[in-house]
C-alpha cells in the first residue's frame, strides 16, 4: 500500500523548496519510508552547497513564539527541536517544529507530538494540522516547556508509559500520592504520617507551584495544589512528579542549561 | 533620497555619511542552532570549514534581514592557529581558548610564524569571505574581524597572568603588545585582501576589569595605529559598561564601536557626538535570548531615538535565541523610520482642527 506522507511543519520549508520556480539547480530526491504496512513518500530538493548562499532565502517561519528549544536532539543526530506558541482566538497552539532536513527530523517530530499527547494531555488543534493545545485552552507555559525537555530526553519509538499520581519519595521515606477533587483541585499526602513525610508534602506543593503555576491549598492538614484554570491534568502532573520532588535540582538544571551558548567576555571564561 | 543597496547604506554609516534608513548591523556573531540547521552547517564545523561559515554566516541577511554579514563567529581563530590549546565544543555552545594553559610568559616567547596566516583556522575565514564576496558581490557589506591585541593576550599569557603583568611591568606588557598586534594587523589585512568591507576589532579591555585610563595607558595609540595599518572602516568592540573610555575610543579615528546593552544610549551619544559611530546595545541574555519581539522593539527604538547610527545586537548573540527576536530587528528600524516620515510629512494642524 502506498500513500502520501502527511502534511508536517518539518517538511514545509522542504515543500517551499521543491516550488517549480525554484530549481536552478540541485536535485530533487524522494525519499522513501517504511512504517508497518505503508509506504510513505517525501520530496526533498537538494540544493547545491553553493545555491545555499544566495537562493535560500526567507525560508524561516512565522511560527508565534518559540517558547522552548532543545538544541542538540541527542536521539536524532544532533538536530535542534523548537516548541512555538501561537494565539488562535485567544487559545494558546503550540508546535513543535525543527529546520533541520535530516531524514529523521519528521518522524522525531511525530514521536514528540504523541508523546505530548500521551504524557502531557495535549490533544490536537481541530482546524489546525500539526498544531497541539490544551483541552482548557490555557497555556500553562512553565509546565509544558520543562515536559517539552524531557520528553525530547527519551529515545524515539521508546514506550510511553501513562504517568501516574504517586511515587515512591526517598526524603519522606514512603510514597506521596496526589488525589483528584475535581475542577484542577489536587489534594497530596504521604502513605505515612511522619514529620519527614508532612514535610516533603509541603516540598512538594511548592514544587508543583514553581513547575506548574500552581496555586498551593491553605490548610496545613490537607495540603492541596490547583491549577487556576480549574480543569484536571493528571498526565501533566504524573509526568512532572519527580521534577516537582527535586524542584532544587531542577532549577539548578534549567539555570545550567540557560547559560550555554551565551558568550561571555574572556574575562569571564576559563 | 535614493534606496541604497545594504552594503551601501552599512559604508555609508561607518563613513559618518547619509543613509536612505539605519542600517541593521552585526559586527559580531548572529548563528542560532535553528539557522544551523536551516542551512545544514552547524558548530564547531561552521567555526572550521570556511563553506560552511559563509552559509551559516549569510542567514544574517538572508533569513533575518539585516545589511551586513559577518562570518567569523567566534574570538579564537588566530588563537588556534598560533598554537593555544583549543576547546571546540559541540553545536550548542562557543569555542573557547584554555586561558588555564597559556602557551607564553614572557615577550621573549612570543613568536608568530611567517606563515601563520596558512593555518586552516585562518584560511578558512578568508575562504568564507571570499565565497560570501563572489555569491553577494555588492548587495550585503561583508564584516571580517581580527583580534586586538589585549583580547590576544589574555589568550596567549592566560587572563589572570596578563592583568597581573599590566599592574607589575607596565614596559612588559606595552612589549607584549607591540609584538602581537603584528597579528591583528596581518589577520586583519588577508581580510581586506578576500574582499571584507570592514572589520571587527574586539579588544577585551572590558569595563568589569580594565578601568578608562588603562585604555588610555595601554590601547589608544595601539588603535589609532591600527587605523592607519588596516586601510578599510575599524569597528572596535569591546563588553562591559565603557562610558570612561568612550571619549578616549572616539578619540582613536576607528569608523565604529560597537558597545555594550550597560551604556546607555543617550549617555554614549553625548560622549562620542560625530566622532564615531555608535552600533550594538541590544540587549543579549535578557532581551533577544529570553524576551518577546516587543521588548527587542523599545530597544530598537530607544538607540534609534537617540540617533545612533547602526543598530545590532551588543556582543555575539547566544545560540538560542529565537529567530522571531532576531527578524523583529530590522522590522523595527523599518517601522520606526516609516513613523518618523508619516510624521515629518504630516500636514500641519489647522485652526478649527485644534
Amino acid at each position: 500500500m502506498i500513500k502520501r506522507r502527511p502534511f508536517t511543519t518539518a517538511s514545509l520549508w522542504l515543500s517551499i523548496l521543491v516550488h517549480p520556480n525554484h530549481t536552478p539547480s540541485g536535485e530533487l530526491l524522494t525519499r522513501r519510508h517504511l512504517d508497518g504496512d505503508h509506504t510513505w513518500y517525501d520530496n526533498v530538493y537538494i540544493v547545491s552547497p553553493v545555491h545555499w548562499l544566495t537562493e535560500k532565502r526567507g525560508k524561516t517561519l512565522d511560527l508565534g513564539l518559540r517558547i522552548e528549544i532543545q538544541p542538540m536532539d541527542t536521539h536524532c543526530h544532533n538536530i535542534s527541536l523548537g516548541l512555538y506558541q501561537k494565539e488562535i482566538n485567544r487559545i494558546p497552539h503550540f508546535l513543535v517544529h525543527t529546520y533541520s532536513s535530516h531524514p529523521m527530523a519528521t518522524e522525531r517530530i511525530q514521536f514528540i507530538c504523541r508523546a505530548l499527547r500521551e504524557q502531557v494531555g495535549l490533544v490536537d488543534a481541530p482546524d489546525l494540522p500539526g498544531w497541539l493545545l490544551f483541552p482548557c485552552g490555557s497555556t500553562h507555559r512553565r509546565a509544558l516547556r520543562r515536559s517539552f525537555l524531557d520528553l525530547c530526553k527519551l529515545e524515539t519509538n521508546a514506550a510511553l508509559q501513562m504517568p501516574v499520581l504517586s511515587a515512591h519519595d526517598k526524603k519522606a521515606e514512603c510514597p506521596l500520592s496526589l488525589t483528584p477533587q475535581g475542577d484542577g483541585l489536587y489534594a497530596i499526602h504521604a502513605a505515612t504520617v511522619t514529620d519527614k513525610s508532612i514535610r516533603r508534602v509541603s516540598a512538594l506543593a511548592r514544587g508543583y507551584a514553581k513547575l506548574c503555576d500552581m496555586d498551593v491549598g491553605p490548610s496545613e492538614s490537607n495540603v492541596t495544589v490547583s491549577f487556576p484554570c480549574k480543569t484536571d491534568h493528571h498526565a501533566l502532573l504524573g509526568l512532572l512528579m519527580y521534577r516537582a520532588q527535586n524542584i532544587r535540582a531542577t532549577m539548578q538544571e534549567q539555570e545550567v542549561s540557560k547559560g550555554r551558548g551565551v558568550l561571555s567576555a574572556p574575562t569571564n571564561q576559563d | 533620497m535614493k534606496p541604497m543597496t545594504s552594503r551601501q547604506r552599512v559604508l555609508a554609516a561607518l563613513h559618518n555619511d547619509e543613509v536612505d534608513r539605519t542600517p541593521v548591523c552585526n559586527p559580531t556573531s548572529v548563528a542560532t542552532v535553528e539557522l544551523m540547521d536551516l542551512v545544514d552547517a552547524s558548530f564547531p564545523e561552521a567555526n572550521r570549514d570556511g563553506e560552511k561559515m559563509a552559509r551559516l554566516a549569510a542567514t544574517s541577511y538572508t533569513e533575518l534581514g539585516f545589511d551586513s554579514i559577518m562570518p567569523v563567529f567566534s574570538i579564537i581563530q588566530e588563537s588556534s592557529a598560533l598554537g593555544c590549546d583549543m576547546q571546540w565544543e559541540q553545536k550548542d555552545n562557543w569555542p573557547t581558548v584554555r586561558m588555564a594553559s597559556p602557551i607564553w610568559s614572557t615577550p621573549e616567547d612570543i613568536h608568530i610564524p611567517s606563515d601563520w596566516l596558512l593555518h586552516p583556522d585562518v584560511q578558512c575565514v578568508l575562504d568564507a569571505i571570499r565565497i560570501l564576496r563572489r555569491e553577494f558581490k555588492d548587495e550585503v557589506a561583508i564584516i571580517g574581524k581580527t583580534m586586538g591585541p589585549w583580547t590576544l593576550g589574555y589568550h596567549f599569557f592566560g587572563v589572570e597572568k596578563f592583568l597581573l603583568m599590566s599592574y607589575d611591568d607596565p614596559g612588559q606588557t606595552k612589549k607584549c603588545l607591540d609584538l602581537m598586534k603584528k597579528v591583528t594587523i596581518d589577520f586583519g589585512r588577508a581580510q581586506i585582501d578576500a574582499g571584507a568591507d570592514a572589520l571587527t576589532l574586539p579588544d577585551h579591555a572590558t569595563g568589569d576589569l580594565v578601568s578608562g585610563d588603562y585604555y588610555r595607558r595601554y590601547l589608544r595609540d595601539l588603535h589609532c595605529e591600527f587605523v592607519n595599518d588596516i586601510p578599510i572602516p575599524l569597528i572596535l568592540h569591546i563588553c562591559g559598561r565603557t562610558l570612561d573610555r568612550m571619549d578616549y575610543i572616539a578619540e582613536t579615528g576607528m569608523s565604529a564601536f560597537h558597545y555594550d546593552s550597560k551604556n546607555e544610549p543617550f549617555e554614549s551619544m553625548d560622549i562620542v557626538k560625530d566622532r564615531i559611530a555608535l552600533v550594538g546595545n541590544i540587549n543579549n541574555p535578557e532581551t533577544l535570548y529570553s524576551k518577546t519581539p516587543e521588548f527587542v522593539r523599545e530597544e530598537v527604538y530607544s538607540n534609534l531615538d537617540a540617533h545612533i547610527p547602526l543598530i545590532g545586537p551588543e556582543c555575539a548573540i547566544p545560540l538560542q535565541t529565537p529567530i522571531e527576536n532576531l527578524k523583529e530587528i530590522p522590522k523595527a528600524v523599518a517601522d520606526w523610520h516609516k513613523d518618523k516620515d508619516r510624521l515629518s510629512t504630516k500636514a500641519p494642524l489647522t485652526d478649527q482642527q485644534t
